[in-house]
Order: structure tokens, then sequence, then C-alpha cells
């Protein structure tokens, strides 16, 4: 391995800022925070009561129509799993002439049940693998899909934006490579804003001992590009449709809610 | 000696466009503000300090100060010319603390035409209320203007008094033909006063407010009673600016 | 790429005469630049939020040893490669290295001005690598082997009816001028060279130190394609864009997705802390983060120009600056060491003529009487140049330097005498009058 210049290229940025260049500075004050800070704020956004749900519902719903999102409440999993079941029918393959669908292994995920829902239309499901290490196989598998089906760790209601960590069985190029993107989470993963989902990060016990992991990407809306004349055009890389489905608690159900329509 | 403005020409004004300067002289004139022209004045520096050439702007900047160095309320129509006095004269003059100090103080009178006119700078201290006297606010239709001002005094807050453009009771040789009925009219508007928790009373007719101040006298109360234009007075050149 | 002072000038007229170009950035700067005062007023911390920004920024800048060292070692914890570069030629050579190394023949690139700035392109197409820009502008533009001509808008000097033709000659499609057509277009041909491409390279927004995640953004998703298909995923960041923690890393990236688009979040953010991990999937074998300096710490060393390093490349600036840097300010630090030469950049004095007549200039400033004496004759000297068909008496033209200004404007003669030697104080109204 090459020598990577470290100290070297160090030493001259102290000499620069009038440091003696050869005495390694540290200041952990610099990382340090509020104490309670985070936790104060995580604690609010994590025991929202149902009526703040709903606002924050609402207000990402909102955020989501210039975004060119599609949210969808849903009442439960046989719904949730209907609508992506009716987007399959509906969507016309791309990359391929026939149809295949990439999903998470996440336990919300596997509820859905897709395969055998799917087979009926002779329409393919293939699950990201838990102990796969071979990388190319899965991303031949999603690079053509007509679907891909995603939770997410959060929804920020603020910008529309979901947050997705990647783990074992929850590859980055799910959200990505597909045609449509479906994402499935809980009310209870929305929250307001990045300022909640940095203090959740950072105190939450299981989220501080995961970290951010490798790659930890927001998503907020389909793909899009203006570089013609600055005219709007979505699909330019990734999907040209994202749509969330949006699992509403069982005791926040009132009528009217899970009747939007796809 | 009257109080006065000094004006500093801009170089463009000055050697260019003397109709422009002749207006700004017709403005003070109508307002009857007397102004000074210092001959010896010559350019602010920017030219030279917008260039790069700050031991050049520095010398020119030098001269400004002694030209004006004992003006006491100093008046331009050209926003570059303060912007350069206010932000770049202490900037010029970091190294040289004597000049630097008179530099700081010069900033403190130094005023835009359109911003003396409008913010004056005047400085007071307290909630000041407003008395709308009849024949300004009825007769002339003219309300908003002086509340303008009083809200440009620095450190001073408007309150309005309730009913503030109800009668004082002064109405002139009526405050002395009918002491009684007048007298409840400075009642209600001395309570008015009070109610608004202002500490200064304040109006443009000076009728109503020897009325409103024998009243407040008599009844050992501390507000205080000013004509607008007192108020106006009050640390001029020591008001902060937007 | 440099562009010198007199190639900026003819480039600029060039531009100036382009009727595309001149639409195109007033529609951008039209959206945009008001969208963002727009965005900036509707966060929730209120549009002062940029000054708070703007100390992050200093501090960062401030500490910048103590986070870039605690950015690599937590990205070398998580598996990373970390290289600091010296010098455009060090960086270049160093992807070059790691592409040998790596038998990498393709390489899909997603927008990095570092990567201009460092001509990694050429570099690695002298070594037969194909390169792949994959930012549609970008596309478009090394498609036409053109130049970029503005950072978040790289082909706006192109119209569609350009872009289709190009697109018809290079991809081989019926021309059209649809930009959803053309898009599609784009689309196919550049997910082909992410599935072929051995190396993605993509420049870095902004990393954070505390967690060691670089992230870049994009609403195309072409970074995310370049990060997250080829086996190989190389990122340069200029030394400057490092956050000390996730709390201020997000207050910042707010602002820039607000400050580059008007955007509440860019559509695509990924913080990415290294390759990928065992049982993941997908994402590059090798993740290398090259460090680079060229130049930065010079400008870093200097008290007057370190502000400039807070700079998060939204691409607008002053009144619209996410993090409120002084530009003004700067920029007449700058000509001051044009002016009068600097030894500690190695400036030397731009014009000697212009310093003399600026010598010249304070003299008569400071001399009352001469600087009356000087505008006196010239005012009389200008008859010369006084047209007399005009009715208004304006000059027209004016020779040498002058001459800038009567190449398309007139100018007022000079008064004869200064009106602050007209003045009367006695008698106001009888100052003379301008003729």
């Amino acid at each position: 391995m090459n020598p990577n210049h470290r100290n070297e290229f160090i030493q001259r940025v102290r000499a620069a800022l009038g440091h003696p260049a050869h005495i390694c500075r540290k200041a952990p004050e610099l990382f340090r925070h509020p104490p309670g800070l985070h936790a104060a704020i995580a604690d609010q956004a994590l025991n929202r009561n149902r009526s703040e749900r709903h606002i924050l519902l609402d207000r990402f719903r909102q955020e989501a129509i210039p975004l060119n999102l599609n949210v969808i409440g849903v009442e439960g999993i046989d719904d949730a799993a209907s609508i992506i079941v009716r987007l399959a029918s509906q969507k016309e393959p791309e990359w391929e002439r026939t149809k295949h669908v990439v999903t998470w292994a996440h336990p919300l995920i596997d509820k859905l049940d897709l395969s055998e829902r799917l087979s009926a239309m002779n329409i393919p499901v293939h699950a990201a693998g838990m102990n796969d290490t071979d990388r190319d196989p899965f991303i031949q598998l999603a690079q053509h899909a007509c679907i891909g089906v995603t939770s997410a760790d959060y929804a920020i209601a603020e910008s529309g934006t979901l947050v997705l960590k990647t783990r074992p069985g929850q590859p980055r190029c799910v959200s990505l490579t597909p045609s449509t993107h479906i994402a499935v989470i809980t009310q209870n993963d929305l929250i307001d804003s990045f300022r909640e989902m940095v203090a959740i990060l950072q105190s939450d016990p299981a989220e501080v001992a995961e970290g951010l992991t490798s790659c930890m990407t927001f998503i907020s809306g389909p793909s899009k590009t203006a570089d013609i004349e600055a005219c709007m055009v979505h699909g330019a890389h990734g999907p040209r449709e994202v749509c969330v489905l949006v699992l509403l608690m069982p005791d926040q159900l009132t009528k009217g809610q899970s009747s939007d329509a796809v | 000696m009257r109080p006065h403005v000094t004006l500093f020409i801009q170089c463009l004004l000055d050697t260019f466009h003397p109709a422009v300067c002749q207006s700004m002289l017709d403005v003070f004139k109508h307002l009857d503000v007397p102004v000074i022209i210092p001959k010896d004045q010559t350019c602010c520096g920017q030219p030279a300090f917008n260039a790069g050439y700050r031991l050049e702007a520095r010398k020119a900047a030098s001269h400004f100060l002694d030209v004006f160095q004992n003006s006491d309320v100093i008046v331009c129509p050209s926003g570059s010319c303060v912007y350069m006095i206010r932000h770049h004269y202490p900037l010029l003059f970091e190294n040289d603390p004597v000049r630097l100090n008179r530099s700081r103080e010069i900033c403190t009178r130094i005023y835009e035409f359109s911003e003396f006119l409008v913010d004056v700078g005047s400085a007071y201290s307290g909630q000041v209320t407003y008395h709308d006297s009849r024949h300004l606010a009825r007769g002339l239709g003219i309300r908003e203007q002086p509340r303008q001002l009083i809200r440009h005094v620095s450190g001073a807050t408007l309150v309005e008094m309730s009913d503030s453009d109800r009668c004082c009771g002064f109405g002139g040789a009526f405050s002395i033909k009918y002491p009684d009925i007048s007298s409840a009219l400075v009642d209600d508007k001395v309570h008015a006063i009070l109610a608004s928790g202002a500490d200064t009373g304040v109006g443009c007719d000076m009728g109503c407010l020897m009325n409103i101040e024998g009243r407040l006298s008599r009844m050992g109360s501390g507000i205080r009673v000013m004509h607008i234009a007192e108020l106006l007075a009050n640390g001029l050149g020591k008001g902060s600016r937007p | 790429m440099i562009i010198r002072t007199e190639q900026y000038v003819h480039e600029a007229a060039l531009g100036i005469r382009n009727p595309v170009l001149q639409i195109s950035l007033a529609g951008l700067q039209e959206r945009l630049g008001k969208g963002d005062l727009a965005a900036y007023q509707s966060l929730p911390e209120g549009p002062d939020l940029r000054y708070v920004a703007h100390d992050m920024r200093m501090s960062n800048i401030c500490h910048l040893d103590i986070f870039l060292e605690t950015l690599t070692d937590r990205i070398q914890e998580q598996g990373g490669h970390v290289f600091f570069a010296s010098d455009a030629k060090a960086a270049v050579q160093y992807c070059i290295d790691v592409a040998a190394r790596n038998d990498v023949r393709r390489v899909v690139k997603g927008k990095s001005m570092v990567s201009e700035e460092i001509g990694l392109n050429p570099a690695l197409e002298a070594e037969g690598i194909e390169v792949t820009e994959t930012d549609l502008g970008e596309y478009i533009v090394q498609l036409a082997n053109g130049h970029p001509s503005h950072i978040i808008a790289p082909a706006i000097h192109k119209t569609r009816e350009d872009v289709g033709r190009l697109f018809s000659e290079k991809l081989g499609i019926p021309f059209t001028s649809d930009p959803p057509p053309l898009t599609r277009a784009a689309r196919n041909a550049l997910r082909e060279k992410f599935l072929n491409a051995d190396m993605g390279i993509s420049g870095c927004n902004l990393a954070c130190a505390q967690t060691g995640h670089i992230t870049t953004l994009s609403n195309e998703g072409n970074i995310r394609m370049a990060s997250t298909l080829p086996r190989i995923h190389i990122a340069i960041m200029g030394m400057e864009r490092v956050a000390a923690t996730l709390d201020e890393h997000q207050v910042l990236l707010r602002l820039l997705s607000r400050g580059a688009a008007a955007q509440k979040m860019a559509g695509y953010v990924s913080y990415i802390g290294g390759p990928r991990q065992p049982g993941h999937m997908d994402g590059p074998d090798a993740f290398h983060l090259v460090i680079l300096d060229n130049g930065r710490s010079r400008i870093l060393a200097d008290p007057e120009f370190r502000e400039m390093l807070c700079c998060i490349r939204c691409v607008w600036r002053l009144n619209v600056c996410p993090v409120h840097i002084d530009i003004p300010r700067m920029l007449l630090a700058l000509r001051s060491k044009l002016a009068d030469g600097d030894p500690v950049w190695n400036v030397k004095r731009k014009s000697r003529l212009e310093k003399a007549s600026f010598v010249l200039w304070s003299w008569l400033v400071t001399h009352p009487g001469l600087y009356d004496m000087v505008l006196g004759l010239s005012a009389s000297a200008q008859n010369h140049w006084l047209s007399s068909k005009k009715e208004n008496r304006m000059i027209s033209k004016l020779p040498g330097p002058l001459s800038g200004w009567t190449r398309s404007r007139d100018l007022r003669p000079l008064a004869k005498k200064r009106f602050v030697q007209t003045y009367c104080p006695g008698k106001p109204d009888e100052s003379e009058s301008p003729e």
C-alpha cells in the first residue's frame, strides 16, 4: 500500500492555522452536545400521540405533492399488498419484455407475501438474501426490475424524505434501479424534521450501536432532471415513480382515511 | 448658533451635477435647516479603495477626517460614500488608533441624505404615547407622520393610549371660560395616558401639551410631556441605525 | 481549466451575445434566486440560520486538522481508504493507480467540480480509460466536447433543438426536441454505462467528521448509481468540505439544498462511510476518499481569505449565499493585492501607470487648491470633446482608457466650477447653474 501522505498534509493544515505543525491537536469538546438535548428531542419525536401523528402525516402528504411523490395511507398489510399487486399489474416493463419485482428482506415486507400474491400473474418476486456475499447476481436482478419494494427507517415530514440505511437483506439498488420504487412504512416511522432524525440517531441505543451504516440514503421523490432548457422531467436515472404506503396504526383508523385512490 | 448640518458633497455630484447639489440645498432651505459646506472637502477616498490602492485611499480619508473633524451632523447625498466612511474607514485605519477613533466617532454623525430626512437619528429612552390633537389629526389628516417619526427614534417605544384623538380639553380660551368641563376632559386624557403605561407624552400642538402637562403636574405625576421636536432633537446623532 | 483575464473578457463578451444562454440564465436567476430567498424565509429556524451556519463553517475551517483526522480515522475503521493529495497531480495519479491496480477500463462519473479542477477526465482518458459523465447536463456537454457553463446547469447554453441534434447524431435516435424522450434516451444509454463500469467517481458535497461519512447530493440519482453499482468508488473532496458533527451537518445540508435549488432537501442524499459490509449485496468492494489540498492550505493560512473556505458550492453568492460569506470584503482585499503586489502570494503590481495615477490623485485630493485648479483646467479642456451637434451637450467620445465609458454611453461634461466652490452661504439661490 502506498503511503497516504496524511502526516505531511495535516501538518501543513496545522501550520496554516498557526498551530505547531507536529503537535497533534485534540478537541473532544467540539464533538460534545448539550447533555440530554438529543434524548429530549428524540423522546418527543418517538412518543407522539395520535393527533400529532395525523398532523405529521398530513404534512408529509403536503410536502410530497410538489415532489411528485405518491403517499397512500393503508389500513393494514393486506391493503398495502393489494395496492402493490395492482401497481405491478398496471406498470409496463421498461427494460425487458417481462416484469419482475425485487424486494428487501424486512419483517414488514416479508408480511406482504408478494411472492405468493404475484405468482398468479406470473410476475416473479426476488427478495434479497440475508446471507449472500456475492454482489453481482442480485444487482443483475435489480437492474431491470419493474418494481422495487423497500421499507424505510424514517419518513421526514419536513421535506417528504425517506431515510434508508443499508443492511444485509436491504441493499441500496432496490430503491434505485427499478422503474418504480414502493416504500412500505408504518405511521410510527414518521418524524417531523432532520433535527429530530439526527437526535434519534445519536440517542437511541440501537441506532447508536448500529451507526449510519456504510450508506444511509435520503430519498425525496422520484429521480428528476431539469438539464434540458430547465424543463422538469421525472425518471433521469433512478425510479420514475416513487410511492409511499403508510400503514395507519389500528387505533388511529378513522373513516375515509384509507380511501385514497392510487 | 442654530443647529445646522454640514454637507459632504460626493465628488461626482460636486464636479458633474451641481444642479443636484442645489436641489438638496433647496430641500434643506424648505425645512429651514441651515447648512455649512466646507470648501476644503474633496473625496472620501472610495475610488482608490475600490481599486485596491489602500495607501492612497488612506490619504484621502485622513483629509476627510481633518475637514469634518468639528462638524456636528454630516449629511452626504451618496450611499456609497457613507458606506465607505462607516464600513471601510475603520478597516483603513486599523493600525492607526488616533484616526481609528476619529473615524469611529465620525461614523455616529454622518447620514445619507434620505436617511437623515427620515431617520433623524434621535435617541430617547422610554415608552412614548402620542396625543392626536384635533386640528392636526382631523383637520389636516396628519396621524401617521408623527408616529413614523417616533418609531424612528432609537430607544423609544410607541405605545398607543386609548382614544388618542379625543380632545384634551384645551380649546384656547375655552379652558379658562369653562374650567370645569375643560378639567373633566383633560382628566380623561391624563387617565388614558396613565393607562397606556407610557412615561412620556408627545404631541405636535403646544396648547394641548401645556394643558396635559399642567394637569399631570398638579396630580404630582412624573410623566414627561414633550413636543415632538424636543423628542427628535434629543440625542441627535446618537441614534442607532438599522 | 484555467481562465485568464483576457480570455475571461473575451468569453464573457461571447456569453453576453449568446441569446440562448442569456434567456436561460435570466430564467435560472428568476426561479432559483428568488426561490432560494423564499426557501430561507421558510426555514423552521428562520433565515438567520445562515449566520449560524457561517459560524459553524468558520469553526469547521479553524479546526480543520482535527476534523480531517477524525473523518479519516472513522472511514478507515469502516474499511475505506483515505488518500491525502497535496496537489492536483497527486490526486490524479492516485486515481490512475487505483484504476491500474484494478484493471479498470470504464469509469462513470457523478458531477464533481473538484475533478474538473484537477483535470481528471483527460488524464484517465490518456490511460485508455473510458470516462462517462452521467449527470444529464454534463453528459450533453461531454457528447458535444464542450465545457460546462454552470455548476448546477452545465448545459444551460444548449437549446432543446441543440440537444435533439446532438443525441440523434451521437446516440442514433430519431430527432426530437422534446425533453422527456431526450431524457429517456440518455437514461437508456447511461444505464448501460453504469452497469458496465468498473469504477465510479464522485465528488463530496460535505463530509461529517463525527460519523466518518461523506455525503453526495443529486436529483437525477446518477451519483447513487456511480457509488452503488461499480466495484470501486472513489470520492474526491476539497479538504475544506467537512462538518464537525451530525447536528451541524444536517443544518448545512438543509441550507445547501435550499441554496442550490430552493429544495427543502436534495432529491437524493447518500451518506457514504466505506465499502459494502459483510452480508451487503451491493455497494462497492472498495471505497477510496481523496482529500485534496491543491492550494487550499495557502488560503487557509491567510486570515483575510480563510472565510472563502466556508463555501459549500451551492453556486449562488452574496445575498443568496446559504452561509453568508462576505464576498465583497474579499474582492476588495484581492484588488489591494493586485494594486500594490503581495510577496506572500507572489503577486506583482498590476500596473505602474495606474499606481502613479492614484498617487497623483491622492496628492490632489489632499490639496484642495490644486484639486480645484486641475478640475477647472479639465473643464476648459473638455470643450474639445464636447459634441456640438448634440442638443444636450454630452460627451460621446473620449480618448485612452476613458473610451471604455463612451463606447456605449455619453458622459455629462464637468461643471465649470465645483459646486463646493460656487456655493455662497449667504445667497444659496444664486449659485451657478451647471452650464
